[in-house]
């Protein structure tokens, strides 16, 4: 088979090749500061992603706390849980 | 008036001030000393990137990406061995890290893929057309090999490094460079045979 390039040409065609040009004379900086501050924004983010996880990380402990309590009372609601929830209703707004 | 004066005394500034001394006020978080520290190795990191990126808009995405890495990595720095090398350090990994995360894409690519950006070549040169050809070529081939793979000859075949160099960057060991590289090359080889009907009707 013939070769269409010889395989060392290839390579060192390849290595001077430039093919995306050089980089942009200008706006540089500006790019690089405006990149930096978007950064710093994402901090605010990056707190909005953690939150966000540790919640979804809560959501089989607690189905796991449930299954405790419903283990430990039974089927039943849990002593004190309905005063307990009378006792909170009473800070609701009234109509009256 | 004002304005000229001030460039004037931030050029004497950056002049007198050694490296070290920009590398610490980045490090600290003085974005200005960051800024400067980029554009002095903006064309080395452009440089490496070029060799990873498809286009010359990824090119840009990826090397303002390398940056970041670089801003976040710097109060990690230590004086140790030259910036320099930790930059290249920084961007070789970015870049790794870069192909792994496109890998599923950078398989479908194909020989001589429309995507490519032909604007930067000179189309009346009749020998930057061959070295676009001859890239286009490798370019496949390289998109072939898996991440590591495909850093490994990047920086031996095209970057032109030593196999002492890349174990630096990469934090891979010399042997496993050399195993990569051989392994590597010999796929390429394969690939390329199979792909010369290919070459030759295009």
């Amino acid at each position: 088979m013939n070769d269409p390039l010889d395989w060392d040409e290839l390579w060192i065609r390849a290595r001077t090749s430039r093919p995306h040009g050089e980089p942009r004379s200008t706006g540089f900086a500006t790019r690089l500061h405006a990149s930096l501050r978007s950064e710093d924004s994402s901090f605010c983010d990056a707190i909005a992603n953690w939150s966000l996880g540790f919640s979804c990380a809560s959501i089989p402990l607690l189905v796991a706390l449930a299954a405790v309590l419903y283990v430990q009372h039974g089927a039943g609601v849990p002593a004190g849980f309905d005063d307990l929830v009378w006792h909170w209703s009473e800070f609701l707004p009234s109509h009256h | 008036m004002f304005f000229l004066a001030t460039n004037r005394d931030h050029d004497l500034v950056e002049n007198e001030l050694p490296e070290s001394e920009w590398v610490r006020r980045a490090a600290a978080g003085d974005e200005d000393a960051f800024v400067l520290l980029a554009s002095r190795y903006r064309d080395r990191v452009w440089n490496t990137a070029s060799r990873f990126a498809r286009g010359r808009a990824e090119l840009e995405d990826l090397t303002q990406d390398l940056f970041l890495k670089i801003w976040k990595g710097l109060p990690g720095y230590r004086d140790d061995a030259p910036f320099e090398h930790w930059v290249m350090r920084v961007a070789v990994r970015g870049c790794y890290d870069f192909l792994r995360k496109n890998r599923k894409r950078r398989e479908r690519e194909i020989l001589h893929d429309g995507s490519a950006d032909h604007s930067a070549g000179d189309p009346s040169s009749h020998r930057k057309r061959e070295q676009r050809e001859a890239w286009e070529i490798v370019h496949c081939l390289l998109s072939r090999l898996d991440a590591k793979d495909r850093t490994v000859v990047t920086l031996l075949d095209l970057e032109e490094r030593s196999v002492r160099e890349v174990a630096e960057l990469t934090g891979w060991s010399e042997s496993n460079v050399k195993v990569r590289a051989h392994r590597a090359r010999k796929k390429m080889r394969r690939i390329y045979d199979s792909l010369e009907p290919d070459i030759e009707a295009s």
